[in-house]
Order: structure tokens, then sequence, then C-alpha cells
């Protein structure tokens, strides 16, 4: 009893801890959006939808699955950590029959949701007659829940042994070398996921609603700028965690040959790539309208960002004065775009970065900056 | 023959005869002893007003120097100035004539760093800096390929970093430095980490860069560098804040 406490702890707990985010935004799609009182209808119409019709049913396998990979992915993960080497010793040293059944009870903990999820469905389905969905419901549960417990087990047997993502990993990284620009796209995803998750969710779900508010109304660009600034604000703090980052790992990219344009121009792509889905938005939304107002909203977006990286060439300015100054600029922008001076509020905000860049980067030094 | 400048020095190549009367090709820089590979003028470095360092004046030939200082000193703080990798008051040129201010590409194209500690993100691989390296500096002296070789580099170099031991990062670190075709490269303590067997290779780099590539090197240890390993130009020591040639 006390190994599997434990084994919930290290596993269970961590997990459902760790994604937190993406448990609240599915409970919020699955209870938040409909009434109260319509709760349980949708829910069922949900499960009958899914239990009567084959490309539906087929979609929510396809998502499950996905999940279950996720859980693996978490369980092989810990294993793979450092801190959790023991667990080799411990339960690896355990009969095989508890040690199945302490990984069985795991990773049911961890794929609870679908479980229960997909057993109300099985339910439902056998109430209504469509025993071949609850057939299928049922095996694929039992399937995930089996090659979950076999894939652990082998793990456990075989400790360093090179997982089919390392052998993909390795393929990744013999096949395509990152470009300076992707750098801290590649630290966002690897090391700050969540961070870049809020970040992007929170910015999407602002130009979804700016959209959804337009319905109706005749198109108005000011409107979009104005949805687009408050998601280009709600990136701020990533930007400011860029500089710590290039602090603590890039410090050896300034020995090397680049001109001060190239670089420049680097930090532009940096954010040209981490805007992608937003800009993915606005094309789908402004190109029916105007050819090229997405391409004025891609350059404001490539021009406020490095604006506030570039602020933080001034090594003394600190979390609390950087979003002064960040909101100052927003207030500045918001006005200039609701006055029709959208394209010189652009031209100014580029400059101002590209001039605070030129003027700054060598000057620079990290505030923490060890003397030896 | 090759042209060769009295005050800059030059390519020396032709055909020589051996004792047994074998005909082969040579092809030797020269660089004249006069050459001021790096002038340091006017060097101040501050923190929060305090002096760390201060070069009045200080001109070192084409050599090797070995620069000395307990812990603490400001050798790696000298080493990060002369890399251009911190602002300082003052300049640094090298051959006379590239200023790291005034350059600061060129500068940084003649000018190679390896540090201590070297850190990078997690996530890249040897051979993503490699490709970094060689993409800003250009062709090497020599096939990188086989330098890495010798180090035993190729066996990891498509791993993350984050896998590497403390001696695989310095050994690729040391490798980054001498990609391109730098005039002067700087070494901070370069042998911390290693094991026993790249020691040897790593001193003959520096020798073979520095009389077949005319390549100066400033390199910072705690260890005995000389003891007939190396044939040091001279010693600079930082004695009270100040960095001088002994």
């Amino acid at each position: 009893m006390a190994v599997i406490n434990i084994l919930g702890k290290i596993f269970t707990g961590r997990f459902y801890a760790q994604n937190t985010g993406f448990f609240f935004l599915l409970f919020y799609l699955l209870f938040g959006i409909v009434p109260g009182g319509q709760l349980i209808s949708y829910h069922y119409s949900l499960m009958m939808g899914i239990v009567s019709t084959t490309n539906f049913l087929l979609l929510a396998i396809g998502l499950w699955l996905l999940y279950n990979l996720k859980c693996m992915w978490f369980v092989l993960g810990t294993l793979g950590n450092k801190e959790y080497s023991f667990l080799y010793q411990t339960i690896g040293s355990m009969p095989a029959r508890r040690m199945q059944t302490n990984w069985l009870l795991v990773h049911i903990g961890v794929y609870a949701p679908v479980l229960i999820y997909s057993s109300i469905a099985a339910v439902v389905a056998v109430r209504k007659a469509y025993y071949a969905p609850a057939v299928i419901l049922l095996c694929f549960n039992v399937i995930m829940c089996v090659w979950a417990v076999w894939i652990y087990n082998r793990q456990l047997k075989r400790p360093g042994a090179i997982t089919l993502y390392h052998r993909l990993q390795q393929w990744l990284n013999r096949s395509f070398y990152k470009p300076l620009p992707l750098y801290y796209v590649y630290e966002l995803a690897t090391n700050r996921t969540r961070a870049l998750l809020v970040t992007k969710v929170l910015s999407c779900l602002v130009l979804v609603a700016t959209f959804t508010l337009m319905e109706g109304d005749p198109y108005d660009i000011r409107a979009v700028l104005t949805g687009l600034l408050i998601s280009l604000l709600l990136h701020c703090i990533v930007v400011f965690e860029h500089r710590h980052f290039e602090d603590q790992f890039l410090g050896f990219t300034r020995s090397l040959p680049l001109s001060l344009w190239k670089r420049y121009s680097a930090l532009c792509i940096t954010y040209g790539c981490l805007l992608l889905p937003e800009f993915g938005l606005l094309i789908i939304h402004t190109l029916p309208h105007s050819p090229w107002h997405w391409l004025l909203m891609i350059a404001l977006a490539i021009s406020l960002l490095p604006l506030f990286r570039c602020l933080l060439y001034f090594p003394r300015l600190d979390q609390d004065k950087y979003l002064r100054w960040v909101l100052g600029i927003f207030c500045v922008l918001l006005f200039m775009t609701l006055g029709y001076l959208y394209i010189g509020a652009i031209i100014a905000t580029q400059a101002a970065a590209f001039i605070l860049f030129i003027t700054r980067y060598y000057r620079y030094e990290p505030h923490y900056e060890q003397v030896q | 023959m090759g042209t060769i400048s009295e005050t800059a020095g030059g390519i020396e190549e032709g055909l020589c005869t051996s004792t047994l009367g074998i005909k082969c090709a040579f092809n030797v820089k020269f660089i004249s002893p006069y050459l001021r590979m790096i002038t340091l003028h006017q060097i101040q470095k501050k923190y929060y007003d305090s002096l760390i360092i201060s070069v009045p004046k200080l001109e070192l030939p084409h050599g090797i120097y070995w620069m000395q200082g307990g812990n603490g000193a400001g050798k790696t703080t000298c080493l990060k100035i002369i890399a251009g990798l911190i602002p300082f008051e003052g300049d640094v040129l090298v051959k006379s004539t590239i200023s790291s201010k005034r350059q600061p590409v060129q500068y940084r194209q003649m000018v190679s760093y390896a540090e201590a500690e070297p850190l990078y993100p997690a996530f890249l691989t040897g051979r993503d800096l490699l490709q970094l390296h060689t993409g800003a500096r250009g062709e090497g002296y020599e096939s990188i390929t086989e330098l890495s070789a010798l180090l035993g580099i190729p066996a990891f170099i498509h791993n993350p970093v984050s896998s590497y031991s403390s001696g695989m990062l310095k050994k690729l670190s040391l490798l980054l430095a001498f990609t391109g075709r730098p005039a002067l490269i700087l070494l901070d303590e370069p042998l911390i980490t290693l094991d026993t067997a790249t020691i040897p290779i790593l001193y003959d780099w520096i020798r073979r860069f520095h009389t077949q590539h005319g390549v100066s090197f400033v390199i910072t240890s705690h260890q005995l560098i000389t003891a007939g390993e190396l044939q040091l130009t001279a010693t600079l020591v930082i004695d009270n804040k100040e960095l001088k040639k002994v």
C-alpha cells in the first residue's frame, strides 16, 4: 500500500500538477461553456454522437490515443530523470506480478479522465444497443492500459535503453541544425513550455474574441490592431525572460563576427516565429477584407516585440520598470492606432527598436556579471 | 616564392629538397616579430565605480602569452575585454589596425575565445554549435572534421549538450575557438576538466597554429603550462589591478 502511495506522489500527483493549465482548459471546454441546466444533455448528446457515428468515434479514439501517449511520455520521462533513478532499484526488484499491478494503478491514475469518460460512453452505448462501439471502447481502453504497462515494464528492465523518442530526436539532430534565431523558440518549447502555452492560449483567445466582437459590424482595421496590441502585450513576460536566457546561455554569441544588422534581423525572426499562430489567425480573418492589412499587422508585431526586447538592453531595467515602459508604449500606440496613425506607429516602433539595438547592443552587460 | 612584408609578415612557399633527395612543397606563414598583434590602449573596466582592471598601454607582438593572477584578480574579465564580450573604456587593436570598437565584426573575425566553464542552451547539439561558429567565422586554417576527430567529438556531436560531461563540453568549446581564421585565440583555463590524453593534442594545436598559421595565444591557467610543452613569448601578470608584461 505504501509503495503505491509513493508512486502516486511521484507520477499521478506530479502529472496533474504539471498539467494544471491543460486540465483547466479542458474542464472549461467540457463544462464551462455550457449552461449548468444543459450540462447532462450536452454530454449525453456528445456520447451518443461518439457511439452512433463511426467518424466521430474514430476522432474520439484518436484524441484519447494522443492523451494516452502524453501519459506514457510523462511516466517514461520521469523514469529517465536522474532524480528518480532509485525507482529502478526499488520497483525493479519487486515480483513481476506486483510490479505490473503497481504500473497498472499508476497508469489508471494518469489515464483516469479518458477512462471515466469513455466508460460512461460505453455504458450509454450498451443501454442504446450500440454493442459494437461499446466493445470497441472497452477493447481500446484495455489495449491502452496493457500497452502502457508493457512499455513501463520494458523500460524498467532495460535502463538506459534508447527509446523511440530518442531515436527520433537523434535523427532530427543529425538531419537538421538549429539556426540562431530559433534558439529562444526552442528554449520556450522545451524548458518553458507552460509559459509559452499560457501566453499563446491567452493571446489567441484575445484575437478570437476581437474577431467575434467585430462580427456584424463593419470591418475596422483599428479594432483588429487594438486586439493585436493586447495580444502582443501578453507576450511581455516571455520577452522579459528572453533577456535572462541570453544572459545565461548566449553570452558566447557576442564574440561571433556577426554584424548588428544580422543580429537585429535574427531578433525580428525570433519574434516572427514566436507569433506564427497569431499571424495565421490574422491572415484568415483579415485577408478577405483587405489583402495588405495582414502585412501591416505582421509589421506591427515584429516591430513591437523587438522594441520590448531592446528596452531590456538597459541592464538596470528590472521587471517593474520594464512593465511601466511596456504599458506606456502600449498606451501611445493604442492612441495612435485609434487616431488612424497606425502606419506612423509601426514606423516609429521599428525605428525605435532598431536605434535602441544598434546603440545598446555592444554596451550591454548583464547586471549580475561575475567578476573574476 | 611568396611575398614577405618586413612589418606584417607574409606567406613563404616553395620547394625544398630533403637530405634524402626528396622534393617537397612548403607553405609557412611568416609573422614579423615587429608586428604588434594586440594593442591595449587605456583600458579600464569598472563595476559600480569600482575599478576591476586597468591597462594604460600594452603592446604584445605575435606570440604565446601566459596570463597569471590569483583568484578574482581579473583574468577572465581581461580576456572578455579582449574578446569583445563586455563593454569597457579604451580600445583594443589587433594587428595595430583593427579596432574592437570601430570594426567590431572584423575584430571578432580575428579573435576567438574559449571560456573556462562554457555554458550553452541544453537543447543544442555539438553540431548546432559547430555549424553556428563555422557559418559565422568561415573556412578555417585546418579541416574542422579532422580536428574534431582528434578530440573524439564525432562520437557525441549529435547529442544535446545537456548530456555532455564537463570534459566533453570543454573539448567542444576549445574546438569552437579553433574555427575560422583568427589571428588571436584566447584560452581561459584550457586545461581544467580535460583528460590527460587531450592535453598533448591541445599543446600540439597551439604550437601548430602558432608556427604554421601565425596565430597568437593568450592563455590563463593555474597549472604550469610551460614545462617544456609550450615556448612562451612572455608572461602577463595582473598585479594590483593592472595588467603588465613580465
